[in-house]
């Protein structure tokens, strides 16, 4: 399926590799149980090809852990667009374990969770036919605020509320407002 | 109360707008009934048995006046002129459409109001304590932390789709008005050895198929920390709870399965990290200083001693008032205010709704005579939380034209009743009619009196949307090969010593519940000792000897 | 003798509608009944199609029986209509006509029988 990044498609390097096929060469992506079985080949791998870990909706995001650190790409998983344990999954391997690779998010995605994905730290979005560059920047755009921080960082409610106390404060202080 | 500023408001909006974008892309195919459910369950919209039911939000129960107006606007216009409001402290439209729906949030947008999360996997609307700000027993005011709450949790975007719906209530007082022990999370205030307000965290109560008295994980944190707390919390959830099994999904299935130890090492664990964490919630106090502001007391007015005989009098010139004020008006800690609750429990009348000439009736009242607040209740009632006593006379005689003066308040026809099979979709059997006939058997207020405190509560299905399992009398209707029966379960009680109630045995047809209740009711009176209330002989004897005459001639 | 009928809730409004020869209809009387267990399986393959066209959510088949103009079952004596077939699950004669405690909202206020 088509690939969103940055409000671009984006092209798709990786083979996703099943836990049998052995490693030959290009980038690879493989489930979190090959990881952790083969962790010391593909580690070696990764000396000349990127490796990827793909994580199922229900696999552990502290299975993995820093191992991240040696991984390229991890992908979170919604098996179906109900399914949210992928935003805990992405929001905790960026702000926990602070991963620094590519984030993405893969399987029954609404163009409605573009935002909070990315909220919760996903940078690249596999999506179906009925998402294209232009809804996903209407999604992207859809709250004008927001109430909690994420790992965007966007600036509160809560956060420009104080800001706003803060100057006008200040401005009855100086007698300017 | 709350008023929104600029963001609120154009959150609202866009919400709105939103939600108009996905009706259109589900009208036209975009968007499959599976993926549009959730989104618009997310906008407080069921697809019923006649039509589109649409759920609109009171946070913490709160309306002004403009507020009430445009709920019977919204009423009027786009629905059959009248509402119905809920044990969550919402009020729900029954004939609503889908084409219409972005119509009606615009308008709720105008007098700062939504149906944001009142359905749906997500964080539910905030329930509280109807009381709030006008009680005696006040340890503080529980509307703020409620709002923050509110705002913390809307469009969260880590936890918009979680196992299954969660429910969050806030309790500010010695006496728990808002059921906390059977919440996902109940949050009560209580004080700290400093003497300074804390949080006491309940998790994992809940009712439905399977009911919890919820487990407490911390007996005071830190208000401080309240964010950071629920955040691990809902992490915890979503991260563990079911989701293979719709009824195994809820908090409560998780925390009964971890223990509640294991839950709260999880919980504590994952609070820690947060506080690790540069990434914290929300200035929880620079936030909840800004919210007290909004929740000051009103200007109270003078009270002269005049005022206090005048009222005197009035209770003892009129029997009718007299008998009202005893049982709907409570104490303020204000001298010369008080609390005021007005039925929607007419016996007869289904309980919760109001058309809309009484929305807009008690809307002017309110502006008049009640500092422009009035509150909804989990029992689905409505309360004037700031009314001068000298007030109340003109104000009683102006309830009794609208039908809204049944002195019932806490007896036996003040029942809690969902919309059962007449409107839900899921019910199995109908819950208003049953309600109906019980309040016409009971009406005559001298034997209400006489029965004291006794809470019926009645569901159409084992969702418990009536709080069956709570009800000291609860009722469960079930589908009997395409009859209607009752369960009827006894001892269950929502407060401060919260209990599950007890299935006496099998279930009733419907034309023989009645005379069921009587039975019960009739075993009390013979058996209580003293002043004892239903729940305090039921808790004394259990359920053998009601038991026994009721199935007595089996 | 129990026949079956194919119901749905229009996805405009929600309003509840009856299978009629490949349409859809307001009221139960005018819906197309079947005896044929195998030509109703067939005719809610084809309403199902209607859910694609996004006409409406989730079309069932129920069992519905005749009743006479003066009789009235145990359920439908809460709603005084003249129909001519009523269904057999509770649930549905609340569907086809409306709530049991608002007889002047939902179908039935459209085919209310005059008492007598």
């Amino acid at each position: 399926m088509p690939l969103i990044k940055d409000g671009a498609w984006y092209e798709d390097t990786w083979q996703i590799l099943d836990d049998a096929t052995p490693l030959k060469k290009g980038d690879v992506a493989v489930s979190l149980k090959r990881w952790q079985a083969e962790k010391d080949a593909l580690m070696a791998y990764s000396k000349k090809a990127k490796v990827a870990v793909i994580l199922q909706s229900d696999d552990n995001v502290d299975d993995l852990g820093d191992d991240c650190h040696h991984l390229a790409m991890v992908a979170v998983t919604l098996p179906i667009f109900r399914d949210g344990r992928a935003f805990s999954t992405a929001r905790l391997l960026r702000e926990r374990y602070g991963f620094k690779g590519e984030l993405r998010a893969r399987g029954h995605i609404l163009q409605d969770q573009l935002l909070f994905l990315s909220r919760c730290g996903v940078d690249v979005v596999e999506v179906d036919e009925r998402i294209t560059l232009a809804s996903w920047k209407q999604a992207m755009a859809e709250l004008p605020y927001v109430y909690q921080r994420g790992f965007d960082r966007r600036e509160t409610i809560m956060a420009m509320r104080a800001k706003q106390a803060t100057s006008q404060s200040k401005g009855a202080k100086d007698g300017t407002s | 109360m709350y008023r929104y500023d600029e963001f609120d408001d154009k959150m609202v909006r866009e919400r709105a707008r939103q939600f108009r974008g996905q009706v259109a892309r589900r009208l036209q195919g975009a968007l499959s009934e599976e993926e549009f459910k959730p989104l618009r369950l997310m906008n407080g919209l069921y697809l019923q048995l006649h039509a589109y039911m649409l759920r609109v939000a009171i946070p913490y129960g709160v309306l002004s006046s403009l507020q009430l107006r445009q709920l019977a606007h919204i009423a009027d216009k786009y629905d059959k002129g009248y509402g119905h409001f809920t044990t969550r402290q919402n009020i729900q439209y029954n004939w609503i459409k889908l084409e219409e729906t972005p119509d009606i949030l615009e308008d709720l947008a105008d007098v700062e109001m939504h149906a944001i999360q009142t359905s749906g996997n997500c964080i539910r609307n905030v329930t509280a304590d109807h009381f709030a700000g006008a009680s005696a027993d006040e340890i503080d005011d529980p509307r703020p932390y409620s709002e923050l709450i509110r705002q913390w949790s809307t469009f969260h975007p880590e936890f918009s789709f979680l196992p299954r719906k969660f429910k969050i209530a806030v309790s500010g007082s010695a006496e728990d008005r808002a059921a906390i022990k059977v919440h996902d999370i109940g949050i009560g205030l209580v004080r700290d050895k400093q003497n300074n307000v804390a949080l006491r965290i309940i998790v994992g109560g809940g009712q439905g198929r399977t009911p919890y008295i919820g487990a407490t994980l911390h007996e005071c944190l830190p208000v401080g920390d309240m964010l950071d707390y629920l955040e691990a919390i809902l992490r915890v959830y979503n991260q563990w709870g079911r989701r293979d099994n719709l009824f195994k999904a809820r908090i409560k299935i998780l925390v009964a399965h971890l223990g509640a130890e294991e839950m709260k090492r999880r919980v504590d664990e994952e609070w820690q990290r947060i506080r690790k964490t540069s990434n914290r919630a929300v200035d929880v106090d620079a936030s909840m200083a800004r919210l007290r502001g909004y929740f000051t007391p009103p200007t109270w007015a003078q009270v002269s001693a005049q005022d206090s005989k005048e009222f005197q009098a009035q209770c003892q010139k009129d029997e009718a008032f007299s008998l009202w004020v005893r049982r709907n008006v409570a104490a303020h800690r204000q001298k010369g205010y008080a609390i005021a609750t007005i039925s929607l429990k007419t016996p007869g009348s289904i309980a919760g709704d109001a058309t809309s000439h009484q929305m807009r009736a008690l809307a002017d009242l309110t502006e008049t005579y009640a500092h422009d607040e009035i509150r909804v209740s989990h029992e689905q009632n409505l309360v004037w939380p700031h009314v001068r006593e000298a007030d109340l006379y003109h104000l009683w005689q102006e309830l009794v034209g609208l039908d809204l003066a049944s002195p019932n308040n806490g007896l036996i026809t003040d029942m809690i009743c969902c919309p059962g099979m007449d409107y839900c979709a899921l019910a199995t059997a109908r819950s208003i009619p049953l309600a109906q006939r019980l309040g016409v058997r009971f009406q005559d207020i001298q034997r209400q009196n006489d029965i004291g405190e006794l809470k019926i509560k009645i569901s159409g299905c084992i969702n418990a949307c009536g709080h069956h399992h709570v009800g000291h009398i609860g009722i469960l209707g079930v589908d009997r090969r395409g009859e209607e029966y009752y369960q009827i379960s006894l001892g269950g009680h929502a407060g401060d010593d919260a209990s599950l109630g007890q299935i006496v045995g099998p279930a009733f047809p419907s034309d023989k519940i009645v005379d069921a209740v009587e039975t019960i009711v009739a075993t009390y009176l013979q058996k209580r000792q003293g002043k004892e209330r239903f729940l305090d002989t039921w808790r004394r004897l259990g359920n053998d000897v009601f038991k026994e005459r009721l199935y007595a001639s089996d | 003798m129990q026949q079956r009928v194919i119901t749905a809730s229009r996805l405009q409004d929600g309003c509840v509608v009856y299978w009629r020869d490949g349409a859809w209809v307001l009221f139960i009387d005018e819906a197309t009944r079947f005896t044929d267990v195998k030509k109703c399986e067939g005719a809610l393959q084809q309403a199902e199609e209607a859910v694609g066209r996004q006409e409406v959510v989730s079309p069932y088949w129920i069992e519905v029986v005749p009743i006479g103009d003066d009789e009235f079952n145990g359920g439908l004596a809460s709603h005084r209509v003249t129909s001519k077939w009523v269904p057999v699950r509770y649930r549905e004669v609340i569907r086809a006509f409306g709530p049991s405690v608002h007889l002047h909202f939902g179908k039935q206020a459209l085919l209310r029988k005059e008492d007598t």
